[in-house]
């Protein structure tokens, strides 16, 4: 029985390879990081999902799940304690970034730009119940904004977030899709290469030049 | 990735001797030759196999946030008959048990990774310049251990250091030579990159102090302090004057407030009080930081962010009015003192350890700063390079820029005739 | 012989099925008067026993009074009535939602930081390993735990780093955003670089995660308190809402 314990909780290459077992934590610290980062120099976009979308191209989708929500989790027990309920856009962000870059959707510029509106849209969609339910449509940022004078205007309460979502995300997540893309055209070919990423390769992003 | 046939020899005769010495210079195949011998010893005998590289900090697990909670996750049942406090005690690392290993410095990572890999009672362990950040104290503890044959009796041992000269007296054992070359590194066959000697001299072309504000100055320090927060001040009330051209040479223990020192004085932090002065004239160095001093890390990794080692260098000079063609004049000047000339499209993160910390004290040395704090200047380098840095150092004193030089190695320091400082519990004392 | 504060530690999996406890409660309710004393009689007594009060006061005032405060203004003024209700009709019931979807924050926030943040970060690993969680599971939840500190201070290295290439003329909003991706870049640099060596070190040294962290030492008494409030609480809920 001992035994039997020590084997299950050694670190070997069985079940996650063992590459993407040490990028995960990565992953979600870097989450984390960048979401107090962003609040602190009060920049204008959330910046919550970079390390979800680094992580699902480089390891793919499971990865990028594993790596959404737990920052999320994480994120609730050491910033702010309600991040865990959104940590479902984190999966449908991973599921959908995996998607379309198994399709190329991060090739060119213009590419990362119409998959950057699909991505604020999944997440527009994916966070609304949340927003509508735990928060009665405010969550104090920007977009909220658009909720009241659409609440004010007679729309329902469902409605006015779905669509203040969709005016907002899109923008954000675009601008991440690319800040991400960016990264990884910045990084050394040779340590992309390691990670043996299909979704990398698909995207031409493991021998990219330079810029 | 195969290991040259010819070699296959001198690694089964290391495999029966306890402690040998690894020498060579840099690009001798050093790195490839122990990562083999640890290679072909893995899963051969009992007991793990460990490689330590320069980058140590990397071989900290990343899982604990104790040292103490480290060495547990390390430590096997029976470590050499003592227990992980014992350990911990006999290297040093007692006091530090409840600290998190990540805010460690350097020489203290160091001698954690070194504390768990014994904890694990391996029966092979590659030490490939690991050290060379370590205090005197922390390293004669581990060299105190390692030489007591009822710890390493069933350990072999394989160690390379830059400076062996200054390990010849604490460790003895056999010694494997290896020459520039004499080993073609196997990954990288299809890439050998064109590196070239390090320059001994700035060349008579070169202007040292180009611009009106990296003319030699006097620098004074009066009534400095600094704190974190509402904790004890990491500087107190230092008071100090640097000569133009002068040398420096910072000593303190891990932890004594000499990066601190550094960052205020490069301009990183604000001083809660206290005045310097550039030539007498009161200057604020946190409004603009980098332009008296520059600052140049112990760890090249985290200063290094372009795609290219082109780009990195001139990053240095980006804030300056100059033209794209002068600043490449410099940047060219620079790469062809530090042997960089034919990485100049290399991506910086794809060199090697050694290159990489070249990359960054080129890029520190494009900035033209009256003022220079190097932080381990010679981190990785064999010691012809080290000696070579010495001498480029030595040279710019020689024309007015002022150097303050922290460096654990005391055989380095001997190539200066530096006025040595101390910093202890925040005081500066300068000899 | 425990400390003191360690005999106070209820067992993980009370922990766990009191917080499952309590955040249903929470959401089946929309009860004001319950929700209010749930905050000051439950949560903010323990917080103030557990010695967590001052991060959940800190969450309060800065992440859910904001929210409130817009909350109050659109449903209460702006929108004058609750959701399903015609504009302007029910000012005060519009108040009153708003009152409840702040105190259902404070409770959510507030229930969730007393189940993670009274973990000592020593009884983490056997925290965690006594609730089922091992193999992958346990090395990604520790290293991220303790990852985030550490990557705080690469993230203040490569600023500092650039500070000192006098790459920031000045400390203001706009230069830092500028420089926010070019801060990015050696991070991830690092974070790339990491997970390759860390991968190495894990594999040679076969590390074992049954030595670590203390041996947990948990109260059988608190167990079955915490479990008692929250279903005291659930109780509560259930009364309210269909008795």
């Amino acid at each position: 029985m001992a035994n039997k314990t020590q084997d299950q909780n050694d670190l070997t290459d069985k079940s996650v390879g063992s590459k993407v077992l040490a990028l995960i934590p990565l992953g979600i610290a870097l989450n984390i990081l960048l979401g107090t980062a962003i609040h602190t120099l009060k920049m204008p976009i959330y910046m919550d999902a970079c390390g979800t979308i680094l992580v699902t191209l480089l390891a793919g989708w499971r990865a990028g799940v594993v790596v959404g929500v737990a920052s999320f989790l994480l994120g609730g027990m050491l910033t702010n304690p309600v991040l865990p309920w959104f940590a479902g856009t984190q999966a449908a962000i991973a599921l959908y970034t995996h998607f379309v870059a198994s399709r190329g959707g991060l090739r060119t510029y213009p590419r990362i730009i119409l998959s950057g509106i699909g991505l604020g849209v999944v997440a527009g969609v994916a966070s609304a119940p949340v927003i509508v339910y735990l928060f009665g449509g405010i969550t104090g940022s920007g977009p909220s904004l658009i909720v009241a004078f659409m609440l004010a205007s007679g729309k329902s309460i469902l409605n006015s977030v779905l669509l203040s979502g969709l005016a907002a995300e899109p923008l954000d997540k675009t601008l991440q899709l690319l800040l991400a893309v960016w990264l990884l055209r910045g990084m050394p070919r040779t340590l992309l290469q390691k990670f043996d990423s299909r979704l990398l390769a698909t995207n031409g992003l493991t021998n990219a030049a330079y810029r | 990735m195969g290991y040259p046939q010819e070699q296959h020899a001198t690694l089964r005769e290391i495999s029966h001797q306890a402690i040998t010495l690894v020498d060579g210079p840099n690009f001798s195949g050093r790195t490839d030759y122990m990562r083999a011998a640890i290679d072909a010893d893995n899963g051969k005998s009992n007991g793990p196999s460990i490689y330590i590289g320069p980058e140590v900090y990397n071989s900290v697990s990343g899982l604990t946030t104790s040292v103490i909670d480290e060495l547990r996750l390390h430590a096997t049942e029976n470590i050499a008959g003592t227990s992980v406090g014992e350990l911990a005690a006999q290297l040093g690392l007692l006091d530090l048990s409840e600290r998190n290993p990540f805010s460690l410095s350097g020489g203290e990572q160091a001698a954690l990774v070194m504390a768990s890999t014994l904890a694990l009672n391996p029966r092979c362990i590659a030490i490939d310049c690991a050290l060379e950040q370590m205090d005197r104290v922390l390293k004669s503890l581990l060299f105190a251990w390692l030489s007591n044959p009822e710890n390493t009796d069933t350990m072999k041992l394989l160690f390379a250091d830059n400076r062996m000269i200054e390990s010849r007296d604490s460790i003895i054992g056999p010694r494997i030579s290896l020459q520039r070359k004499s080993v073609n590194e196997p990954q990288r066959q299809a890439n050998i990159l064109p590196i070239e000697p390090l320059l001994p001299t700035l060349g008579d072309d070169f202007n040292l102090a180009p611009w009106k504000d990296s003319e030699p100055c006097e620098v004074n320090v009066d009534a400095l302090s600094f704190s974190y927060g509402k904790g004890i001040p990491a500087l107190n009330n230092i008071s100090a004057t640097f000569k133009p051209g002068g040398i420096y040479l910072l000593n303190g223990r891990n932890g004594a407030g000499k990066s601190t020192l550094a960052k205020v004085l490069s301009g990183v932090l604000k001083p809660n009080t206290g005045e310097i002065r550039s030539n007498e004239i009161p200057v604020q160095p946190w409004k603009t930081p980098g332009r008296l001093f520059s600052y140049h890390f112990q760890n090249p990794d985290l200063q290094l962010f372009s795609t290219t080692v082109f780009e990195e260098l001139q990053s240095g000079l980006a804030w300056r009015p100059l033209a794209a063609s002068k600043q490449e004049e410099r940047v060219m000047q620079i790469a062809k003192m530090f042997g960089l000339t034919g990485l100049m499209n290399e991506h910086p993160l794809d060199l090697p350890f050694v290159l990489r910390k070249r990359v960054a004290l080129a890029a520190t040395l494009v900035m033209g700063t009256p003022w220079m704090i190097l932080d381990e200047p010679t981190l990785g380098q064999d010691d012809q390079s080290a000696a070579t840095i010495a001498a480029l150092i030595k040279e710019m004193a020689a024309h007015g820029t002022g150097v303050i030089i922290i460096s654990h190695s005391t055989w380095f320091a001997d190539f200066f005739d530096a006025t040595p400082m101390s910093l202890l519990h925040g005081k500066l004392t300068i000899e | 012989m425990p400390r003191i504060d360690e005999m106070r530690y209820p067992h993980p999996i009370a922990r766990l099925v009191a917080t499952g406890l309590g955040i249903a409660g929470v959401l089946l309710t929309n009860n004001l008067p319950l929700l209010a004393v749930g905050v000051f009689f439950g949560v903010m007594p323990i917080m103030l026993v557990a010695g967590t009060i001052r991060p959940f006061l800190r969450f309060v005032l800065a992440v859910v009074l904001p929210i409130a405060i817009a909350l109050l203004f659109v449903w209460g003024w702006l929108v004058g009535a609750p959701p399903g209700v015609p504009i302007g009709s029910a000012p005060i019931e519009g108040m009153a939602y708003a009152g409840v979807i702040s105190l259902r924050l404070i409770l959510l926030g507030g229930i969730g930081q007393l189940c993670l943040m009274t973990v000592r970060p020593g009884d983490l690993p056997a925290t965690l390993r006594s609730i089922g969680i091992k193999g992958d599971a346990l090395v990604i939840a520790l290293a991220s735990y303790a990852l985030v500190p550490e990557l705080r201070l690469r993230m203040e290295q490569v600023i500092t780093a650039r500070h000192a290439r006098g790459l920031l003329p000045n400390r203001n909003v706009i230069t830092r955003i500028k420089h926010f991706p070019f801060m990015l870049r050696p991070l991830f640099g690092w974070v790339l670089r990491s997970a390759l060596q860390r991968t190495e070190t894990w594999r040679q040294r076969g590390l074992r995660f049954d030595t670590m962290g203390n041996v947990l030492h948990v109260s059988q008494k608190h167990s079955a308190m915490v479990i008692a409030l929250s279903l005291l609480w659930v109780s509560a809920v259930l009364f309210t809402k269909y008795v």
